[in-house]
């Protein structure tokens, strides 16, 4: 009787199941590691041929996500080094003027992805990483100190840390929105 | 791990909101994914080279590429991409729901032991969860809808096969226009890669020489987007506001890459 299988647990998976389960999670971080929305498909393809490379290293010591969080990041530092290329080629061909106004719905959602985009961008790497997991991608403390590989008092004094930034980067923000509206 | 007041709490849920993009572009990311894989394009070197996957599992995954690019063809690619568009945001959210519809467009993209999993609604359970009799299940998607041409597939899986059967005049046809949209893959990478190494002048050259070549190429959305992006690097905000206005005229129905053109110039 053998006690270790010649198979590796996930021999099963295939690129379609991670594809399917992750892309929007792998997305939503390449987005928020700072790519340019106009980068962040490309990113992502880059990420998921580098999963179907290496998909049978997958051993499950880490979860799936944590595991495609770690691809993402390194993508995403490899297409940042093009960045400043992007940022101005993005800033060029602006919406048409014509454009009709935005539903004020819609509007306060692209203001809000503004400003949670930009204060990503100010973060630095470390608490960047804590807060878009556990704020955005909802990951508790546990699971952001697996997928980052540091401990877990670490992880809350990031978070702690990005927390009170971006409270007050909202408070500057509602406090220009008052005044530009009563201006 | 709870802390943050209510307006910051407000403005998070309304950033979620506002990147449905992320499903939008699924149906796109997984048919490019796909041709790119298929013409073996090597991965980013993103830290030590990566050993190679067993034969086992690139010969299963082949399977899967193939039949996944056939999944999105065409109309059935365009259908599908609506579809998703069309959820209700809530919906979008959730990486799995959006493919979990009963459709055979979207039923295309999972693997044969998929429908049991999405039946009983377990579709977002942990990856890591054992996998029933995996080596016994081959991860080759279910019937592939009539549309989408099965002939075609068969060969984007055995590009040298060679056909045995008496229509091989419609084979050989097909054969030929599977090789040009190769090359037009093959083509639209360098052109990616050129920008990637700051090279506009190079991208706009090969995507050029193409739009001569292929003007109604089925790439031709992706191969202008890139040319407004190559205008972009090169600094010809001129034409590239002209070629972004051009891309709009003449591919109103690519919806994600519209919204690429347009949103991707906001800025950072």
């Amino acid at each position: 009787m053998t006690l270790v299988t010649s198979e590796p647990p996930f021999v099963g998976l295939s690129l379609g199941d991670v594809f399917r389960d992750h892309q929007a999670f792998v997305w939503r971080s390449l987005y928020h590691l700072g790519l340019p929305r106009g980068q962040v498909d490309d990113a992502l393809q880059d990420v998921f041929i580098v999963v179907h490379r290496r998909l049978d290293e997958f051993d499950g010591r880490t979860t799936l996500r944590n595991w495609l969080y770690g691809i993402a990041r390194r993508v995403a530092s490899q297409y940042r080094r093009g960045a400043e290329r992007s940022a101005a080629r993005l800033r060029i061909v602006a919406p048409p003027p014509e454009r009709t106004p935005l539903a004020p719905e819609e509007s306060a959602r692209l203001e809000a992805a503004e400003l949670v985009r930009h204060f990503l961008d100010e973060l630095d790497d470390d608490k960047r990483d804590v807060f878009l997991l556990a704020e955005l991608e909802g990951m508790n403390a546990n699971e952001v100190s697996e997928a980052l590989g540091v401990n877990v008092n670490t992880v809350y004094a990031r978070l702690r840390a990005a927390r009170l930034r971006f409270e007050k980067a909202v408070a500057r923000h509602t406090a220009r929105h008052r005044r530009e509206s009563r201006g | 791990m709870n802390g943050l007041g209510n307006d910051a709490r407000a403005v998070l849920a309304r950033h979620r909101e506002a990147l449905d993009d992320a499903e939008l572009g699924a149906a796109h990311n997984w048919a490019m994914l796909v041709r790119r894989i298929e013409r073996g394009e090597p991965p980013l070197d993103i830290d030590d080279a990566p050993p190679a996957a067993s034969r086992r599992n690139v010969a299963a995954r082949w399977s899967v590429a193939a039949a996944l690019v056939l999944a999105f063809g065409g109309a059935a690619y365009l259908s599908a991409r609506n579809e998703i568009a069309d959820r209700r945001p809530d919906e979008r959210h959730t990486g799995a729901a959006a493919y979990g519809a009963d459709d055979g467009e979207h039923a295309s993209l999972l693997a044969d032991d998929e429908a049991p999993r999405r039946a009983g609604k377990t579709a977002r359970k942990p990856p890591s969860a054992p996998q029933a009799a995996p080596a016994a299940t081959p991860a080759i998607p279910p019937q592939a809808p009539a549309s989408t041409e099965p002939r075609d597939s068969a060969k984007l899986a055995r590009p040298h096969a060679r056909p045995a059967t008496r229509a091989q005049a419609r084979d050989d046809a097909a054969t030929s226009a599977n090789a040009e949209a190769m090359a037009d893959v093959r083509l639209l990478a360098r052109a990616r890669a050129a920008l990637r190494d700051g090279k506009p002048q190079a991208a706009l050259d090969l995507l050029r020489g193409h739009a001569r070549r292929s003007p109604n190429s089925q790439l031709a959305p992706e191969r202008d987007m890139l040319v407004v992006a190559a205008l972009c690097d090169a600094n010809r905000s001129a034409d590239a506001r002209a070629a972004a206005s051009a891309f709009r005229r003449n591919h109103p129905t690519a919806h994600h890459l519209l919204a690429h053109v347009a949103r991707a110039c906001d800025g950072r």
